[in-house]
């Protein structure tokens, strides 16, 4: 027995990252969990569309109490927590909600002692599949991570990306529709960060599945994930696809000049607009308010005889708007929706 | 489809998940696999058992030999008078062999709990320390079936130093006992030694998990074993002696556990100066503390704290 969808509150945005028709694999709605008087998540309202979807936040900011309601360990004080369309109500929506989710713990969780493929086979037969899928499947996953002949040896002399990748393989070994991903590159040196990724981005770009990855890594979130949250002291400040938050502004342009830089920036400070000028030589300009385009920046070239290779946009990173918004938290609490 | 750095492909699993009763034995058989790959503390603990049971078995095997020339000295007697010296020589046979087997038992019991003591602190403990039960419980299982799937763990080496060895002994006097006369006459007896051999293994197995589970070292917990098994025994023992009470003794795991054994097998008290169902009162009670210890403790280690 699960419990069915709840409609969602008057008054309920739905996230316009969220095509239309389209179900979303997780929906929060007025989420709520307190400890005590510690406040982990306030009334956290959020859709989370199908494909990889990036959790940002600092220490503290709820991941993981948010990560334990939706596998059903944590029992909301207000609201509701929805995955895959069910309800961890009662026993069993949520025993129904883990035969769907794949976890990959952030700590080094794994029993020493035991090998690669005992451990997932184990895990795989606590999931629910019979003796044989559960060893065939671990060798399948463990193949898919590339854990070679390690898998025969004891966890003792595992590196650390070794590891992470056998944690990768136990939370695909039911081969679940929705993997929550914790930290997955920590600690992991560059090449095995990079590993890591592609698993990542394979999972959720090619093999489809949904994929909840929290990280601190803002180029981790950028590179595997098509949309990102971002949480701050139990509340979304953030939360749409990156396309669209990092999208260009048109306010800020990048101009490059065959000579005379330092001439243009002159006369456009003077015209009230703000200038930097980066480290390839390129200004970077922030149009004043009312002007709408670079005709004007044009003429003032034109006026100073410099003379204007290019004219771009800029595009925001993530690392940018992520500033952006923890600020704007910090100043004005409340949920900015891309 | 690949990655463009990563040359395995996914394989979709097209199998069914199903809700198996026995998950519990899973993650108990996980726990004695790894208990198993540790030989030489498995060598060292067993090895003192082992040799208890042998030597157990042999002289049980030698006591039932030794007085066949007795039943063949006694050919020549009236029919009557035969019968009943046989039935005498016999029920002394099996009387001997029952009272080596209850010294096999009283000998075990301290093995049991050092067995069990150090299969078991770490089975909590550990999972704690590693944060491996975000592992289980992020899968479809309950905390009773994690509680049983470590008592499951714990209670297999228990059984091993204990219900195993009891086994053999009672195997071997059967098999050497004329026309399986003990197993026959005594059956009785070999089914309470089973059942006192398993409630204690389940008891010190409830145990030793409540406090592997109060931390996250595993040698904490086999130090916070024995302190409290040892210290509550020789501080009971102590003050009765001391204050001229037996009551005391009631203080102790062991001092109630033996008054259990007496009353279950007839034996002598030693003049001990309190009932069974205080002493059962008393494991009851120690029992359920445990359960609790352990609901609660797995509680917090379900919702990750």
């Amino acid at each position: 027995m699960t419990s069915p969808a709840p409609e969602p509150p008057p008054g309920h945005a739905p996230d316009p990252a969220l095509p239309a028709g389209q179900e979303p694999i997780v929906r929060l709605q007025g989420l709520h969990k307190s400890f005590g008087s510690v406040h982990a998540l306030r009334g956290l309202d959020m859709e989370l569309p199908p494909g990889p979807v990036g959790l940002l936040g600092p220490n503290g900011a709820g991941k993981t109490t948010l990560i334990g309601l939706l596998l059903g360990l944590l029992e909301p004080t207000k609201g509701t927590a929805m995955v895959a369309g069910l309800q961890p109500t009662n026993r069993a929506a949520r025993i129904e909600i883990r035969k769907r989710v794949g976890y990959m713990p952030e700590s080094d969780c794994l029993l020493p002692g035991m090998t690669a493929v005992e451990i997932v086979s184990a895990l795989a037969k606590l999931t629910g599949l019979n003796r044989q899928d559960a060893i065939t499947r671990a060798h399948e996953v463990l193949d898919y991570v590339e854990l070679d002949e390690a898998r025969y040896r004891a966890l003792d002399g595992y590196s650390t990306g070794m590891k992470q990748r056998l944690k990768l393989a136990q939370a695909l070994v039911h081969d679940p529709e929705f993997l929550l991903l914790d930290e997955p590159t920590n600690g992991l040196d560059p090449a095995g960060r990079r590993h890591m990724l592609s698993l990542v981005e394979d999972l959720g770009r090619n093999q489809k599945k949904n994929v909840l990855l929290c990280s601190h890594l803002l180029p981790d979130v950028e590179r595997t994930c098509d949309n990102v949250v971002v949480l701050v002291k139990g509340q979304a400040i953030l939360q749409g696809s990156i396309a669209t938050l990092t999208a260009a502004e048109s306010q800020r342009l990048r101009v490059e000049v065959e000579e005379g830089a330092a001439l243009l920036q002159t006369a456009l400070e003077s015209a009230a607009y703000a200038t930097t000028l980066s480290e390839d030589g390129a200004l970077m300009v922030t149009l004043p308010a009312g002007v709408e385009d670079a005709d004007a920046l044009c003429g003032l070239a034109a006026k100073e005889g410099v003379h204007i290779s290019s004219i771009d946009p800029v595009r925001s990173t993530l690392e940018e708007v992520f500033l952006k918004a923890v600020d704007e938290s910090e100043k004005k609490p409340g949920a900015t929706t891309a | 489809m690949k990655a463009t750095t990563h040359t395995e492909v996914y394989r979709r699993f097209d199998g069914e998940l199903r809700q198996r009763p026995l998950r519990s034995v899973t993650l108990a058989w996980s726990g004695i696999r790894i208990g198993f790959k540790k030989k030489l503390p498995m060598l060292l603990l067993f090895i003192i058992p082992g040799i208890f049971t042998i030597v157990t078995g042999f002289m049980v095997q030698l006591k039932f030999e030794a007085e066949s020339g007795a039943l063949t000295n006694m050919a020549g007697m009236e029919p009557s008078a035969q019968t009943i010296a046989m039935g005498a020589l016999l029920s002394n046979q099996l009387g001997q062999v029952e009272s080596l087997i209850f010294q096999l038992l009283t000998n075990m019991q301290f093995f049991v709990v050092l067995i069990m003591g150090w299969y078991g602190s770490g089975l909590i403990a550990e999972d704690r320390k590693l944060r491996a039960n975000l592992l289980y419980f992020a899968r479809p299982i309950s905390r009773f079936t994690y509680i049983t799937g470590k008592l499951l763990t714990v209670m297999f080496w228990g059984s091993a130093a204990v219900v195993v060895p009891v086994t053999i002994v009672c195997s071997v006097a059967s098999l050497a006992s004329p026309e399986w006369s003990f197993l026959t006459e005594r059956w009785g007896t070999i089914l309470k030694l089973e059942l006192y051999a398993l409630l204690w293994v389940f008891f010190h197995g409830i145990l030793v998990l409540a406090i592997s589970s109060l931390t996250d070292r595993r040698n904490r917990a086999l130090g916070g074993l024995f302190i409290l098994y040892f210290l509550t025994l020789a501080g009971s023992n102590a003050m009765a002696e001391l204050m001229s009470g037996q009551g005391w003794r009631l203080l102790s795991i062991p001092n109630n556990f033996q008054r259990v054994f007496d009353s279950l097998f007839d034996q002598s008290s030693n003049g001990v100066g309190w009932n069974l169902e205080a002493s059962l009162w008393i494991l009851g009670l120690v029992t359920y503390a445990c359960a609790a210890i352990l609901s609660r403790q797995t509680r917090k280690l379900e919702v990750g704290a």
